[in-house]
């Protein structure tokens, strides 16, 4: 999975993933596949939250231009 | 005829002259002087006019005019000048005199009222028996002017009312009639009061206002020219507060269609708050708690005092200039009315109606709304709440997790079972359970077509046997066997028979077969026939 795929996504996918396998539809092979597949962003996404880190900025408008900077800490 | 000469011959009391009745205009042009010493030698020398000029009496509203001037000599001439003249108009100012400052205005005005007193009647007489006088429209209109103006009552006055005929003139100005059951009076309110009025006026609205009052000479009018207004029962802000929702709420800034979902997961949150202020320190605290996973934009904003309006439509429009922004939070910490005010202009509200990306607002406390709250996406009651409301909680997603986990888990155990459940079946069929059953039929269907064959062949060996022995019987019938019984024999030389003599030679061994035994033999002599 890559970085860029959100928590929300990755939650879609899920719930994605878990209707397919309750519905039995699938094959047994892609069932097991789908397991695994839905385990590896559950894994993922437990990753993220735990190493998840507020990122904090301010900005403003300098010269009609756009700047951010991180938050001065008081 | 200068000023100085009128007052050369004023202090000659000399018997007036024709001039002194036009001195008259120009002693009334210096009440208004900017030289303090002008107006009190104006107010000194009208004293000194004889009281049987006409003339003088337009002098009086002037006069009263200076009791209220900043320089006690003059209030002190003026008040000697009204004693002099003796109007009973000015009695009620001179009064207002007794608590002067100055010892010497207090003599002034007492001397002044004592003559008074004593010149009522006369001068009362004194007026029927004066010739009548005639005013020029403009004279009379000027003279009421004076008068009207020249009264304190009548200036910087608060009267209650009920606002009706409003008219608002493109120069700006306001007009209106204040009434009540009984009356009503004119009144006007230019631009730069108006302008400055925080809620709008509307009729039927009632209202306190300050102001003068001035009689307008074109139209002999009198009106109250206006330099305050607030609304009478509420306060100019709630009032002002009220007007606006219903303004906006009648535009339809603050119905559902046009609230915007908020992000269940959002990325990136903007806040639009002072820098330093407590609000921007629980919000933080709270999504940092929450759901870390976010990257926070502070905006710093003013959010308190005469800028704030601005500065926080400024924000709004920032933020709206980073497309990857998901949501808003527009607000601060609790505060009065005052403090708030900024989230009830017109211009914030119309910002966050205006914002592409939903906007939480986050103002005060539980009980304060305000306007941006009503056109806020969604509105929270206090910073905090908002903080909770614009992010998931970790623990929750935890749990969302947990869930999945679990039912994928089943569900794939499910299907694997399922799936045993549908193996045994197959394995349950009788050819899996008892393979050797189709294999036993047909050896059944073997036996019988065996057995047939056997009987067959049987048979057939039978007489293929006898019929061996037929030919056996016949084959020993032809033997050499039963010839040799017979008494031939069989004579072979080198293993060959020996049919003629010319097989043989004289001497030649020869073996000689009989039906009992063998014999060696020489031939000893051949006989031919």
């Amino acid at each position: 999975m890559s970085e860029n795929v959100s928590f929300e996504e990755n939650l879609e996918k899920l719930k994605k993933i878990v209707e397919e396998l309750e519905s039995g539809n699938l094959p047994l092979k892609e069932s097991l596949e789908r397991f695994q597949q839905g385990m590896d962003i559950i894994k993922e996404c437990h990753k993220e939250l735990e190493t998840a880190e507020l990122k904090i900025e301010t900005i403003i408008k300098k010269d009609s231009k756009i700047v951010t900077e991180p938050l001065r800490k008081e | 005829m200068t000023i100085i000469d009128i007052f050369k011959k004023i202090n000659a009391v000399e018997p007036p002259k024709l001039e002194d009745f036009e001195s008259i205009p120009k002693l009334i042009a210096l009440t208004h002087s900017k030289n303090g010493n002008d107006r009190r030698l104006a107010a000194s020398a009208l004293g000194k006019l004889l009281k049987s000029i006409p003339d003088i009496f337009q002098a009086v509203p002037h006069l009263i005019r200076l009791l209220n001037d900043e320089k006690p000599q003059v209030r002190q001439y003026a008040a000697k000048a009204l004693g002099e003249i003796g109007d009973v108009r000015a009695s009620q100012h001179l009064e207002k005199l007794l608590t002067d400052e100055k010892d010497y205005v207090i003599n002034a005005a007492k001397t002044a009222l004592s003559k008074l007193e004593i010149t009522k009647p006369e001068k009362e007489g004194q007026v029927g028996t004066l010739k009548p006088e005639i005013f020029t429209v403009g004279e009379l209109t000027k003279y009421i002017k004076n008068l009207l103006e020249s009264d304190r009552k009548l200036s910087n006055l608060w009267v209650r009312g009920e606002l009706s005929n409003l008219r608002q003139h493109a120069s700006g100005h306001i007009y209106f009639s204040l009434k009540d059951e009984k009356s009503q009076i004119k009144c006007v309110l230019f631009r730069r009061v108006g302008e400055n009025l925080n809620f709008k006026l509307e009729h039927g609205l009632k209202i306190i206002v300050m102001g003068d009052i001035e009689v307008y000479e074109p139209y002999g009018e009198y009106s109250l020219i206006i330099e305050e207004v607030q609304p009478d029962g509420l306060g100019a802000l709630n009032l002002a507060f009220i007007q606006l929702r219903n303004k906006l709420e009648k535009e339809g800034l603050f119905s559902s269609e046009h609230k915007k979902p908020l992000p269940k997961f959002p990325k990136v949150i903007g806040i639009i708050t002072s820098p330093t202020g407590a609000a921007i320190q629980d919000i933080l605290n709270i999504i940092k708690r929450r759901y870390p996973l976010v990257r926070i934009l502070i905006v710093p904003t003013v959010v308190q005092g005469k800028e704030a309006a601005s500065s926080i439509v400024e924000s709004i429009k920032l933020v709206n200039e980073l497309p990857f922004v998901d949501v808003i939070i527009v607000g601060r910490g609790g505060g009065s009315l005052e403090d708030l005010w900024c989230f009830n202009e017109e211009i914030v509200a119309r910002a966050i109606f205006n914002s592409k990306i939903p906007i939480i607002s986050a103002v005060g406390h539980e009980t304060d709304f305000t306007i941006a709250d009503f056109v806020a996406d969604y509105r929270a009651p206090t910073p905090s709440a908002a903080a909770e409301k614009v992010v998931p909680d970790m623990q929750e997603l935890y749990e969302v997790l947990h869930n999945f986990h679990v039912r994928s888990l089943q569900a794939t155990q499910h299907i694997i079972e399922l799936h045993k459940s549908y193996l045994k079946q197959i394995m349950n069929r009788p050819i899996f359970r008892r393979p050797f059953d189709r294999i036993h039929s047909y050896y059944r269907e073997l036996d019988p077509i065996t057995y047939k064959l056997q009987t067959a062949l049987t048979k057939n060996m039978t007489s293929k046997r006898k019929e061996l022995e037929i030919i056996e019987s016949k084959i020993i019938t032809l033997s050499p066997e039963s010839v040799l019984k017979r008494g031939y024999s069989m004579i072979m030389k080198d293993n060959k028979i020996v049919r003629s003599i010319s097989d043989v030679k004289i001497d030649d061994n020869i073996n000689v077969t009989l039906h009992v035994g063998k014999l060696d033999a020489q031939v000893k002599k051949i006989w031919r026939r």
